[in-house]
Parts: C-alpha cells; sequence; structure tokens
C-alpha cells in the first residue's frame, strides 16, 4: 500500500474509534490557567483552594481513588482520570503529592488490578516505596502484590540495578518460564551478568523464548558479546530455527550489524537457508536479511 | 547492609539531640561514605535528605552549607531537596542569592512532589502531612520574614567563605570534599600527576591517560549515561560542548583537551558514549574525547577524590565535578558540587595552557 493509503486508513480508523467517555475533571484541568500550577499553588490542606473554583474535581477524583468503600470500577475510573491528568504538566503539579499518596495506598489495596495498576504508575516513577513493596513480595517477607512476573517486571523500570539480586534468583528457580523472562530483561543492565546472558542465549535446554529475550538483553547490554553468537546459531542448522529467525532478524535490522553483510561466507550460509528452509519465521529472516543487503 | 543503615540512623537521631556534634551530619553528606554503599539511587537520596533536614535541629554549619546549596540547585529528589531548604533555615548567615534557589528548586521537584517526613526515617508510605513543594515555599516564606524583620540580616551581599569540609572521623567513613572544596577556594596543593590508566574513547580507541593529559592543559569532568537526574550528568555533558565551541574560537583551543570519564566504564561502552555525546552537541577529534577506564578505574577515582557512590549495580549519588589540569596533568582547579559555568572553566585553563 502506498503511504497515502496508509495515511488514508489510519484516518478512518481514528474516525470510527468508539468515543472515549468524557472527563469532566480533565476538562476542567485544562480549563485553568497555565500558570495556576506555579511555585505558590499547592494541594496541601494548608494551602487556600483556587478562589470561585468549588470542589475541586482532582481532589475528588484522588479521594475516590482512595476510598476503598467505593465501587473498584469507579476506582478505577478516578484513577484513568487522574493517570491521564499527570500528564498535564504543571497544572497537575499541586495534585502530585496527593496523588501519590493515594497510589502508595492503592497499592497495598484489597482489589488485585487496582494494586497492580497503582503499582505500575508508581514503577514507571522508580518510587521507592513501590520498590519495596515489590521486593518484600518476591523475597517472601509480605504476601505478594502482583504475580512473581509482574513484579520483576515493574523493578525492571529501574536500570540501576534495584532487582538484580532477585532477577538472579528468579532465573535460578527456573519454575516460573514468565518471570524468568523478565528477569533477563533486569540482566540487561547489568554489566556483570554478560556472560550469564550468553549462557542463556546459548543453552538449548532452554526454551526459545528465553533465549530470545537473553538475546535481546545482551545485544542492549554488549553488542560486542551478542553478535558473534548470533552469528554461529543462525550457521548452525541444528539450532532452534525459532532462535535463529530472531538472532537473523536482529543482524538483520540493527545497523550495527551490517558489518556482517561483507562477509561472503556468512551471506551465502543465509542464501543457502534461505533455499533450504520451509516457510515461516526463519526463511522470513533471510528475505529480509538478504533484501536489506541488496537495497 | 541493613545493619550498616540502622545503624547510621540510629547515630543521626542521635546527633538530632545533641548539635554539638553536627559535624558529623556534614561527614554523612559525602557520596563516599560507607552508609550509602550498596543502597539504591531512591535510599541514597532518602538518606541524604533526612541528614540535610537534621540541621534544622542541630543549626547549619558553614561547611555544610556547599551540599544544600548543591542540593537546591541541582537535586531532583522531592524528599532530598526539601530536607536543604531545612537545613537553610537552620543557618543564621545564608548565601546570597539562597531566595531564588529556593523558588527554582521548588518548581523543579513540583512534577515528582511528595508529602514528606523528616522526623523519622522511613521509605515512602503514608507518612507525612506537607508535602515536599509546601516544606519549601514555608522556607521562602521564613527567609522573606526574617529578611523583613532584620534588614540585611539574612543574604549575604558576598559570595560565601567556605572552606575545607572538617575531617571527621565516623565510623562511616572520612569525608573531606579534598582539593578545592569550591570555586571560592584557590588552587589546591596537589603535586602528583593523573595515573597512567588505559583508557578508552568514544569509538574505541584505546590510549594512556598520560597520552591524553599530559603535554598539555585540559579540562575533564565526570558523568555516566543511566545518570536520571537531567541537571546533572546531561548538562554537564551539553555545557562541556558549549565549551568545546568557545575554546574552538579561542587561540589556545588547539593546546586543551577537552574529556569526560564515565563512572560506570562497565556499562558506557564506546557506543554509548559516542551516542550521548554527539546528543548533546560535543565534538570529537583527538583533543576531545568521551572515554572510560578499560580497567583500574579506582585509581582515577583515588586521584580525583570523587564524589560518587555506587549501588548495586551502577552509581547511586554523584556530585558535579569538574578539574582543569596543568600540561603535567595536575590538578590546577576543580569545580565542585556547584553548577559551573564555561566562562569560569575558560579563564582557569587559559591561566595553564
Amino acid at each position: 500500500m502506498a503511504p497515502d493509503g496508509f495515511r488514508e486508513a489510519y484516518a478512518d480508523a481514528l474516525d470510527n474509534r468508539p468515543r472515549e467517555r468524557p472527563r469532566p475533571a480533565l476538562a476542567a484541568l485544562a480549563r485553568r490557567p497555565s500558570d495556576a500550577g506555579g511555585a505558590f499553588q499547592s494541594a496541601d490542606p494548608a494551602q487556600p483552594r483556587i478562589a470561585g473554583a468549588g470542589p475541586d474535581p482532582m481532589k475528588q477524583q484522588i479521594a475516590i481513588l482512595s476510598d476503598a468503600t467505593r465501587p473498584v470500577a469507579e476506582r478505577e475510573e478516578a484513577l484513568a482520570t487522574l493517570q491521564a491528568a499527570a500528564f498535564m504538566g504543571p497544572k497537575f503539579n499541586p495534585y502530585r503529592a496527593a496523588y501519590r499518596s493515594a497510589l502508595r495506598q492503592v497499592a497495598i489495596d484489597a482489589d488485585a488490578h487496582l494494586r497492580a495498576q497503582a503499582l505500575e504508575s508508581l514503577a514507571l516513577d522508580k518510587d521507592d516505596y513501590a520498590r519495596s513493596l515489590l521486593l518484600d513480595g518476591l523475597e517472601g517477607r509480605r504476601d505478594p502484590l502482583v504475580p512473581k512476573a509482574k513484579a520483576v517486571q515493574l523493578l525492571a523500570h529501574d536500570d540501576h540495578g534495584a532487582a538484580l539480586s532477585v532477577a538472579h534468583r528468579v532465573l535460578d528457580e527456573a519454575d516460573d518460564p514468565q518471570a524468568q523472562q523478565e528477569a533477563v530483561r533486569v540482566l540487561a543492565s547489568d554489566p556483570g551478568s554478560g556472560s550469564r546472558l550468553l549462557g542463556l542465549y546459548r543453552d538449548r535446554g532452554a526454551t526459545a523464548e528465553l533465549r530470545v529475550a537473553s538475546a535481546t538483553a545482551l545485544h542492549a547490554l554488549d553488542p560486542g558479546l551478542f553478535e558473534p553468537e548470533a552469528r554461529r546459531i543462525v550457521e548452525d542448522d541444528d539450532e532452534d530455527p525459532d532462535v535463529r529467525a530472531s538472532s537473523l532478524g536482529a543482524l538483520a535490522v540493527i545497523p550495527r550489524y551490517a558489518s556482517t553483510r561483507n562477509d561472503p561466507a556468512f551471506v551465502g550460509k543465509v542464501e543457502e537457508i534461505r533455499n533450504s528452509a520451509a516457510d515461516g519465521p526463519l526463511k522470513t529472516s533471510t528475505d529480509r536479511y538478504l533484501s536489506e543487503r541488496s537495497e | 547492609m541493613e545493619a550498616e543503615l540502622s545503624t547510621a540512623i540510629a547515630r543521626i537521631d542521635a546527633i538530632r539531640k545533641r548539635p554539638e556534634l553536627r559535624d558529623e551530619l556534614v561527614a554523612l553528606l559525602c557520596e563516599r561514605s560507607t552508609i550509602y554503599r550498596g543502597l539504591t539511587a531512591g535510599q541514597a537520596e532518602r538518606l541524604r535528605g533526612y541528614v540535610l533536614a537534621s540541621f534544622r535541629a542541630t543549626g547549619t554549619p558553614a561547611a555544610a552549607m556547599p551540599f544544600v546549596v548543591e542540593e537546591l540547585e541541582s537535586g531532583a529528589d522531592a524528599y532530598a531537596v526539601a530536607g536543604a531548604a531545612k537545613a537553610l533555615l537552620g543557618s543564621r548567615d545564608l548565601p546570597s542569592g539562597v531566595r531564588d534557589l529556593l523558588v527554582t528548586a521548588a518548581d523543579r521537584i513540583a512534577a515528582s512532589d511528595e508529602y514528606v517526613d523528616h522526623d523519622r526515617f522511613g521509605i515512602g508510605g503514608a507518612s507525612g502531612s506537607r508535602s515536599a513543594h509546601a516544606e519549601i515555599l514555608e522556607a521562602i516564606v521564613a527567609i522573606d520574614r526574617r529578611s523583613h524583620e532584620r534588614p540585611g540580616s539574612c543574604c549575604a551581599t558576598r559570595p560565601p567563605t567556605i572552606g575545607p569540609a572538617p575531617t571527621v572521623q565516623t565510623p562511616f567513613g572520612n569525608c573531606c570534599d579534598g582539593p578545592g572544596v569550591s570555586q571560592a577556594s584557590g588552587p589546591p596543593e596537589n603535586g602528583t600527576s593523573i595515573p597512567n590508566a588505559v583508557l578508552q574513547d568514544q569509538s574505541g580507541n584505546r590510549l594512556g591517560a598520560h597520552e591524553f593529559f599530559i603535554g598539555r592543559a585540559s579540562v575533564v569532568t565526570f558523568f555516566y549515561t543511566r545518570c536520571m537526574n537531567p541537571e546533572k550528568c546531561s548538562t554537564t555533558i551539553t555545557k562541556l560542548g558549549v565549551l568545546q565551541n568557545k575554546l574552538g574560537k579561542a587561540a589556545i583551543g588547539n593546546q586543551v583537551g577537552v574529556a569526560a570519564l564515565t563512572y560506570d566504564p562497565q556499562y558506557d561502552l564506546p557506543e554509548r558514549l559516542f551516542r550521548y555525546g554527539r546528543e548533546r552537541g560535543m565534538i570529537f577529534d583527538e583533543r576531545n574525547k568521551l572515554l572510560r577506564s578499560v580497567e583500574a578505574f579506582g585509581e582515577i577515582e583515588a586521584f580525583f577524590q570523587l564524589g560518587v557512590g555506587f549501588g548495586q549495580a551502577t552509581v547511586n549519588r554523584h556530585r558535579i565535578e569538574l578539574f582543569v589540569l596543568d600540561k603535567g596533568g595536575r590538578i590546577a582547579r576543580s569545580f565542585l558540587r556547584a553548577q559551573w559555568e564555561s566562562d569560569d572553566v575558560f579563564e582557569a585553563v587559559e591561566k595553564v595552557a
């Protein structure tokens, strides 16, 4: 399809999408003067409200979210409104402290879905309280608030290594494949984990999904370690076809690995794979690699 | 680690009741202090904020002021910045421009505001009924009131005279800001040359430190690509690009080296260095480099007495630090903690070029 065709199809999809429910609290926040979130405005109880504004819609949303006696659907709606409002920059600043406090409260709520959403918002903000809750759950100091894989995924948002020891333990325990995949993502930020990631990438006893996740993490951490192993796997006809396909896909699209195309032996091997492989991801990868080469 | 942290907190709480021991708190603000070892960045910031806020009770010694000003000028953690605002209120003599610092700090942390409780140490949870932003505003109001009640008493009209931090022995390490505590200090006494560590630049070329730093004057600063505080490393490298531009137009330009070394050499491989510098306007050539140490970062760390602490995997806290080296690779001038201006650095390097 030509680019104009894609553009028209996208515009049509936008026109036909279900309209979002109107959120009056968001609209009210948007209508506030742009300097309303300046240095001398605050949502603290000690600070004066904006004169003539009536009940503050954002404060109401925070109150609804925090109120465990309210129906969950109402609280989820309030959370969605607040999450959207948080993107409105300075206009939302007067409410941030109260919002964060509410999120921390909801992080240990009785409702699992609300808890997960609150923890996700906090984790994306690298909140230390959320980090401690997630670690406590993984290390048995409290009942887990979210499933193991989710906890590891959320901890990985902080690439300063807060979850390293937990990630290694999850990989050692090997009882939760999804959690293991999240754990290798944590290792992508740890220079000391290059050899472990390489080992997982090579491990034919591991699932293809885990090996591919390890490859992705290894590429992010140390491309110099990733490339020779990726080439070796592609060239090995006894290797898992999905792992070969992902490896070749990375070599095809990532500019850093373009030099593989200067190796006639490697290119020749990829052509051989294309000619012999059945239709599927591996063949598609060879087509991709060879078509990139000819461009 | 937990036990050491608990011991440190207990000690801080004890000092809060004994102001005559407040110099120990200054030592605890140094990034190299063992109390921060292994902590996450968030934990380290929280602990620093707790120490800073303690000065409200003990009074704020002059030696603490560079740390307080630093936090207000470039801190990104709401709890820590609010702690620094409280520390200001513990001081009788305030540096010039401190009110503007507070206003800027309030705006900076507004997007990450949270309720804070500096009375007892804890991590998050439903603690505190005042926001960090409100605490900073209260400090502004208090300073304004002080200035009104005693005109001329509030803020010094001269730049602060800040001497070296006291070398206080504590169970958590000895802290001194090392050569050249602040821009107000004169050149430090340091006769040794930078160690000839093996370095690698952003293009992957290996070289000895002496190859780059001996035989010409140079400017060297420190950073890491995973720094989450935009007021620090990102700003530092961007400003380094501005300095390069200034030097490029000056007569001494081709006699001066400009370099930044990463605190995180295992992670900041050449490709990352290249991308980080290029995105911030740095030029690269034989005199202008981003560098990682290939081995023995400890030698570099010890030579510069770097203000950096490490968590499990990487940096958890660092100060802003830039050094001017003479042709012998010796430290001629240090710019520590406060944001440096490229004009001041240019002037310093002109003297040794």
